[in-house]
């Protein structure tokens, strides 16, 4: 059966390229940010009515014994179903946007959705750390499984949306997120991430073009492992025009990595005794895709009160990652996609396809989503900030920002079981020893190098971040 | 937006492709379902829907993933095969 039922091919205007228009409601970016910003509005336009999104952002509690946790789902049945549908309407639109069929998003989301949740209720057992049964573990886990045996069917890649329901989430973490803690370590970020990733890329490009592969090659690798794994390595294989296997191949090392680091990061950070702001700034420093990092920071915060000697709160975790990568890295994709085209283009071996680097590639690469983050962020904080901290307490923190954290964890919860889902190992593409190796180098001296960062360097501002 | 043009670079051909770009090339192909199913994995950690793709997609005829704005001598208009008569087609493609 097709995935899709449709190829939406985006309208052009007069200069042949999408239009914005086309660009707002086609583009993955920009409907997370209309789907995030619209609960966030939504949940502060109840606060200001005298009541609260809180019903509808239900998550499993504490339990201790299995019929305890059964009574609590059967007490809860309507809400969890009032979710279901919440979810499925916004991101169903959102996926129909995308081009794919609406029943087929239907269908595989409510087996998404209900295996998300089970994970959820599990990780809320009294005894799940001790059995390390982390939910974005388990659902990466359960997922990888799945798809690498008895496998999943074409059209239940409609629901499997790894970077969608990421970006959804990251735009409603935004809203947990105060403006005077973006704007003060925001810059910390900035700097370490910066240092990192010049020497990450430096690193895989100079050990790639050592071994003889093809500068555009190593450039698609050198990327891939230093800003933002495979969206990374897309951006500057587009850019400097590398050859289909080539692409392929860094994408592939990229999720062996990826995933292998998922597991590696919080192992050992947690050896280490790392404060959950340290670690996710460690993670966000070190890991290669936004959803692998959120994956293991997550993961990490949910050690803090249940692993003796790991300090900070489990948020820290997540709110450093999302500072040091999203804030950090991510947004410079697009520079490095136009400074990597004009070398390519003036200072590379010919290819017979001839490119004119655009500066407003900088701006049409820019991962739109943040800006869905940062406009969350100020949104709450300006609510916050027109009353005292009491009231923040009694009302804006509970009413507010918890239901839609609430609501940020499910969004997270459905992309971690996607990326099991969507990661077949057998579909990933050998390239030999020499682009592994040059991209390994390049993760060694990544997570020594941020290490050192995150755990000497910059300790203060991640310490700092947690209580 | 400027475009920076590098098309008399000394490092550049002479003689540049005066084709129209990659977006309107019968051999680009940038619909995002068709570069999925090319390029194995990307959908597990990276998707084609979202910003940083830009309008990218892969050239059949060079085996490259391209910016939509790039050119080359051999840009074929799409739909132009439709265009021609048999008889157009007999001559053109002896």
């Amino acid at each position: 059966m097709a995935e899709r039922a449709e190829d939406v091919t985006p309208s052009v205007g007069r200069a042949g390229r999408p239009s914005a228009w086309r660009e707002l409601i086609g583009k993955e970016d920009w409907l997370a940010i209309w789907i995030g910003l619209g609960l966030v509005l939504a949940a502060i336009a109840l606060v200001a009515s005298g009541s609260s999104i809180k019903w509808l952002a239900v998550a499993p509690q504490k339990w201790h014994s299995l019929p305890e946790a059964v009574a609590q789902v059967r007490d809860h049945a309507a809400q969890y179903a009032a979710l279901f549908s919440l979810w499925a309407v916004l991101l169903g639109a959102g996926v129909r946007a995308l081009g794919f069929r609406p029943l087929d998003f239907v269908v595989s989301f409510a087996g998404v959705f209900a295996v998300s949740l089970l994970l959820y209720v599990l990780g809320q057992w009294d005894q799940a750390a001790r059995y390390n049964l982390e939910p974005p573990l388990v659902a990466l886990l359960v997922g990888l499984l799945v798809s690498n045996t008895v496998g999943v069917p074409r059209w239940s890649g409609a629901a499997l949306r790894v970077e969608f329901y990421v970006k959804v989430g990251i735009v409603l973490l935004g809203a947990g997120v105060p403006l005077a803690l973006i704007a003060w370590a925001g810059p910390v970020a900035i700097l370490q991430a910066a240092i990192v990733s010049l020497a990450t890329f430096g690193v895989i490009y100079l050990t790639a073009t050592r071994l003889g592969l093809d500068r555009r090659f190593a450039a698609t690798l050198g990327t891939g492992g230093a800003v933002c794994g495979v969206s990374g390595a897309i951006a500057t294989a587009g850019a400097v025009g590398a050859k289909r296997e080539e692409t392929s191949v860094a994408i592939s090392i990229v999720i062996i990595w990826a995933v292998a680091t998922i597991f590696l990061l919080p192992l050992l950070a947690r050896s280490l005794g790392l404060a959950t702001g340290v670690a996710g700034a460690w993670i966000g420093t070190s890991e290669f895709a936004d959803a692998a990092g959120l994956a293991a920071a997550q993961t990490y915060g949910g050690y803090a009160g249940h692993v003796a000697g790991i300090a900070g709160t489990p948020d820290a975790a997540v709110q450093a990652f999302t500072l040091m990568k999203v804030i950090g890295r991510d947004v410079w994709i697009g520079i490095w996609a136009f400074v990597l085209a004009i070398v390519a283009t003036t200072r590379w071996e010919r290819t017979g396809v001839s490119t004119a680097p655009d500066a407003g590639d900088i701006w049409r690469r820019f991962p739109k989503f943040v800006l869905g983050f940062l406009a969350a962020s100020v949104l709450v904080t300006l609510i916050a900030s027109g009353g005292s901290y009491a009231e923040y307490k009694k009302v804006v923190q509970p009413s507010l920002v918890a239901p839609l954290q609430v609501l940020r964890v499910w969004a997270f919860i459905f992309a971690f079981l996607s990326i099991g889902l969507t990661t077949r190992f057998r579909d990933l593409v050998r390239g030999g020893a020499r682009p592994f190796i040059a991209f390994t180098a390049g993760v060694l001296v990544n997570l020594v190098l941020g290490y050192v960062l995150s755990t000497q360097v910059f300790v203060g501002f991640w310490t700092r971040l947690g209580p | 937006m400027t475009a920076i043009d590098l098309r008399r670079h000394p490092a550049l051909p002479a003689r540049a492709p005066a084709a129209g770009a990659c977006r309107s090339c019968r051999h680009f192909a940038s619909a995002a379902a068709e570069i999925e199913a090319n390029l194995p994995g990307l959908r597990a950690l990276g998707s084609v829907y979202g910003s940083v793709r830009g309008a990218d997609g892969l050239c059949r005829l060079h085996g490259r993933y391209l910016a939509a704005a790039s050119s080359c001598a051999a840009h074929t208009v799409a739909g132009a095969d439709r265009l021609r008569t048999p008889l157009d087609r007999l001559v053109m493609d002896r």
